[in-house]
């Protein structure tokens, strides 16, 4: 019943998929505005597919019904509510049912935004990608990733639920759907421009269409990946919360050609530049999630997060050949005729600052994508195996970083055009103190290293670069100052950068050490003191915990270690006392043993390792603060060369 | 054509020269190889967990004053007290040690079983010999490191056959068979 | 005037002589040498555990990672280098057990690719630049430019206007 259910639902999307394609093609031939409007809406019926797909399939999981194959194999009667509706997304198929779920939610939006436009052929266009990218997602799940297989279970069957670390923690149930909000998202951008490739309408009107979803999308993609980095230290039990895995690095990759566009937009809204570029840039950040799925289920590159099935790897594959060449073809043709009129007068300027971050992202990013695929070129050229590695990827990273911090500081201090250079020192004689008082204050507080301080102190630069511009809006709109694109810009980077600082922080001064011990000893180590209290076991319905009490450096402190009942699987469950200045996580390595219940156990303490959250929770905020709408009433500075604005409140104060 | 289309095409010839390079490793499964097979066998020294001296070298080098008949054969064991392989193995261990190996002629060809404990502690060692038996002697203490990786050796059991001459011709990765250890062995 | 520019000038070097003090307090007392422990964390998460999906020795708890956790320290302790340890695993494991990727052979692209690509495009942007380099530098704004800025700040000020419209979100 459930397989029935699901399937015409997969059906049903693919065909209105394919009928709006067909339908706004044929209308925008003949110029047949009605069917333009009837395509647009076949839009509807692609959710409503997709809905009652997913309905059938969250019915399957929560009834057991293990007559499907995904529900046999993933599902099972110990797996508690929650983790099992998230079941869905824990293996191939039922992830790729929430992609296109997710991607059919975005179409419906994009028509009902769009309403009454459908004649306009940049939206037809639009919808037509749209429509197409849903007609494979939906092909694709009739074939390799068909989640709705019949399966005979055998009288009393039970499935083994998903993998152990996909059910012991909450942030299941919201990473991968928020990664996929993200990815999914920039596939609407993407489409508009491929639209406005086709159509050769370049003016600033795509642009502004879309800015918002780029923004949007992205802050979901950031959401995801920061959650996915607070799952990994929450679980592993190494302090670490970022391995440079492929498959990390893969939705790393999209994010940060997407941070790129979001900036390098600005300038082509503000000075009409930079438009073949961000073209490209959003179809290579939109070609980079795909990419990034590929590498994710192809089972190409070995990774801890890779789940493949089948040959789907090879659909993507192919999918991907199609987008790239599709995008690189138009720009072919077109992107000489779209190009923008004038130039940068000055690299002194916002523009030159945008430009050069532009650069920054793509250089990050391009040793991030070589970094990942780099042992593959290699075993197609030499046939042999070789590894690259968190080494590679910390190394490279480090300069970009530093660049991306200074110009982080620098740009909101360079008017747009050009820079005189009084202009210029006066501006950045807050921030420079920001800098020194930044070290100062690392050094007093027991910093070492020529490196992270120079983090901390470039850190504290772009930190009071971005503080001052918030002040200076807050005092001029009071509390409307925070809102609208630039001053919640200026809220992210805020973000980044108490991000930056923690990362710096906890990445330079680790303290990690493993010891034994049996019940009732005491032991320093790490510079912590750890008494070994007790022990005990839990039985849940799905899995046997160990666990034992600990006190360290006098809080009591509770790691465990599970014992999955149905895949035996043994999964960690590491503790971890959370302050502003330190995290202490202690991890159970060995559970306890013998008479004496001995046990290995595992401490690792990072400096304000919380301050990373922080950032990233501080750079949604700034995100939802961009998207508001700024100040009614446009202020008098931005529409007047800056060096004039300068000058006119200069007149005032005197 | 122009700068424009020139980079451009670049572009594009570059990324289809990367596709291609992911679907070619798409297909293929390269799984790595680093079997010691065919080549000489590292060194064991150590100290078993009955304090006896432990060194294959010696037996080796005894074997090159010997006739081939009575050439030692080797076989050394990777094994830990917490491998459930190691417990379904361990019968077919104490034929190995305890029957030795016979010929088509009848003539029991020179064994000898060595254990090397992996990532395990020495009375957890003993104390699985005393529960399930066997005598032969078994290297324990902080060599076993150095000797597990000197084989290459990835988890336990694993199990290598070295001929008279020293070199390794079987590895066997999980739990062994006397079959397999006698088989591979002639005299 | 002069006053001010003076103490402007004064609190500059202020600020660079605090910031290379504290630069070189933090750098010079930290130890130099790096302590056997640190070493052997460091090749511990460069070096992948064989039987794991690409984590470093130090990311596993695999019996074969502890066992190559523990003869890293080992070998740290009898002496030998970084490269010798990274050699060793190499030779018992293949190539891509080490998760530094080599200096020699095509590895040595992995390294030297990004700067050369950064490179090319900062090339391409100086182009760029140097073929607008006529761009008028008047910083100055002339007296009609002012009191056009004037007027049209009146404007502003009374009332609605159609400019402003890039910014209206």
């Amino acid at each position: 019943m459930n397989l029935a259910i699901g399937l015409s639902g997969i059906v049903l999307s693919l065909v209105a998929a394919l009928s709006g394609i067909l339908t706004i093609v044929i209308g925008l031939r003949y110029s047949r505005k009605k069917l333009l409007i009837l395509g647009a809406r076949y839009s509807w019926l692609v959710l409503a597919g997709m809905m009652i797909a997913t309905f059938a399939m969250q019915r399957a999981l929560i009834t057991r019904d293990f007559s499907v194959k995904f529900v046999a194999e993933q599902g099972s009667s110990l797996t508690p509510p929650l983790f099992n509706i998230a079941t869905m997304w824990s293996a191939l198929e039922g992830s790729v049912l929430l992609w296109g779920l997710i991607l059919a939610g975005y179409l419906v939006v994009v028509t009902v935004k769009f309403n009454g436009r459908y004649t306009d052929p940049m939206v037809a266009w639009a919808l037509v990608v749209i429509f197409f990218v849903m007609g494979f997602f939906a092909l694709a799940m009739i074939g390799p990733a068909n989640p709705f297989q019949s399966f005979d279970p055998p009288i009393g069957y039970d499935g083994p639920g998903p993998n152990p670390l996909l059910q012991n923690h909450i942030l299941v149930a919201f990473h991968p759907p928020m990664l996929y909000l993200g990815f999914v998202g920039f596939t609407v951008p993407f489409a508009f421009a491929i639209s406005a490739l086709i159509t050769g309408r370049l003016g600033e009107g795509w642009l502004l269409e879309t800015r918002r979803w780029t923004l949007f999308a992205w802050g979901f993609l950031t959401a995801g990946i920061i959650l996915g980095a607070w799952w990994a230290y929450d679980v592993l039990g190494w302090g670490g919360y970022w391995g440079w895995d492929p498959v990390e690095n893969a939705s790393l990759v999209p994010w940060l050609t997407g941070t790129a566009y979001i900036h390098s937009v600005l300038v082509q809204e503000r000075r009409g530049l930079l438009r073949v570029w961000n073209l490209s840039l959003i179809c290579a950040t939109f070609a980079l999630t795909i990419l990034g799925t590929f590498i994710t289920r192809s089972g190409i590159l070995a990774s801890v997060h890779a789940f493949s099935a089948g040959n789907f790897g090879g659909w993507l594959l192919v999918f991907f050949s199609i987008i790239v060449v599709v995008a690189v073809a138009l720009i072919f043709w077109r992107g000489e005729r779209l190009r923008s009129p004038g130039g940068m007068d000055s690299p002194l300027s916002r523009e030159g600052a945008f430009l050069a971050n532009n650069l920054a992202f793509a250089v990050f990013a391009f040793v991030v994508l070589l970094g990942t695929v780099f042992p593959l070129i290699v075993e197609a050229f030499q046939n042999r195996q070789i590894s690259v590695g968190a080494p590679y990827f910390e190394k490279m990273s480090m300069p970009i970083g530093f660049t991306l911090l200074f110009l982080m500081a620098v740009a909101p201090l360079l008017p747009w055009r050009k820079a005189g250079r009084e202009l210029l020192v006066h501006r950045v004689e807050w921030p420079a103190w920001g800098a020194a008082l930044s070290i100062v204050i690392a050094v007093a507080v027991g910093a070492r290293g020529a490196l992270p301080l120079l983090g901390f102190s470039m850190a504290g630069f772009a930190g009071t670069s971005a503080v001052r511009q918030l002040a200076l809006s807050a005092r001029r709109h009071r509390f409307r100052g925070f809102l609208g694109r630039k001053n919640g810009g200026m809220v992210v980077h805020i973000g980044v950068i108490l991000l930056a600082v923690g990362f710096i922080a906890s990445s330079s001064f680790v303290d990690q050490a493993s010891i034994s011990l049996t019940t009732g000893e005491k032991v320093r180590i790490a510079e912590t003191d750890v008494t070994y209290i007790s022990s005990n076991t839990y039985t849940h319905p799905n899995r046997i915990e160990e666990e034992v009490l600990l006190e360290v450096d006098g809080q009591i402190l509770s790691p465990a270690v599970e014992r999955f009942i149905a895949s035996g699987q043994i999964v960690p469950a590491p503790d971890t006392r959370i302050t502003l200045y330190e995290d202490i996580q202690v991890a159970l390595l060995d559970p306890p043993e013998g008479q004496e219940k001995k046990i290995v156990i595992q401490i690792t303490r990072q400096p304000m390792l919380v301050w990373i959250w922080l950032g990233g929770l501080l750079m949604l905020l700034g995100t939802a603060l961009s998207l508001f709408p700024q100040t009614r009433r446009p202020y008098l500075r931005d529409n007047i060369p800056e060096v004039a604005g300068h000058m006119l409140e200069k007149d005032l104060q005197e | 054509m122009t700068p424009f289309k020139w980079a451009t095409a670049v572009i594009a010839a570059l990324s289809i020269a990367f596709i291609v390079i992911l679907a070619v490793q798409n297909q293929q499964q390269n799984t790595p190889n680093f079997d010691l097979v065919g080549e000489l066998s590292p060194d064991i020294e150590g100290e078993s967990a009955r304090g006896e001296a432990i060194d294959l070298d010696q037996i080796l080098q005894q074997n090159r004053s010997k006739v081939p008949a009575q050439q030692t054969w080797v076989a050394v064991n990777f094994f830990a007290s917490w491998c459930s392989g190691c417990i379904v193995e361990h019968g077919d261990l104490l034929q190995f040690h305890e029957e030795g190996v016979v010929n088509d002629d009848g003539v029991v060809c020179p064994t000898q079983l060595l254990g090397v404990a992996f990532n395990d502690e020495e009375a957890d060692v003993k104390d699985f010999f005393d529960r399930l038996g066997g005598d032969w002697p078994v290297v324990v203490g902080s060599e076993t490191n150095q000797i597990a990786l000197d084989f290459s050796v990835l988890t336990a059991p694993e199990t290598f056959l070295i001929a008279p001459s020293g070199l390794i011709v079987l590895k066997v990765i999980g739990p062994v068979t006397y079959q397999r250890l006698s088989e591979s062995i002639s005299c | 005037m002069l006053k001010a520019k003076l103490l402007r000038r004064f609190s500059w070097i202020l600020l660079t002589a605090t910031f290379i003090t504290a630069l070189i307090i933090g750098s010079v007392s930290r130890s130099g040498e790096q302590s056997s422990a640190d070493r052997a964390a460091g090749l511990a998460s460069s070096i992948a555990c064989p039987q794991c999906s690409g984590q470093p020795v130090s990311e596993s708890n695999a019996p074969i990672a502890q066992v190559i956790r523990a003869e890293i320290k080992n070998q740290v302790d009898s002496g030998l280098t970084d490269d010798q340890i990274r050699a060793f695993y190499r030779t018992k494991y293949g190539d891509w057990v080490d998760l530094n990727p080599g200096n020699d052979g095509i590895e040595i692209l992995v390294w030297v690719s990004p700067f050369l690509i950064a490179g090319v495009a900062i090339g391409g942007m100086i182009l760029a630049f140097s073929r607008r380099r006529d761009a008028d530098t008047d910083n100055e704004l002339s007296d009609e430019s002012r009191k056009r800025v004037q007027e049209l700040r009146t404007t502003y000020e009374s009332g609605e206007s159609h400019r402003g419209q890039n910014d209206r979100e």
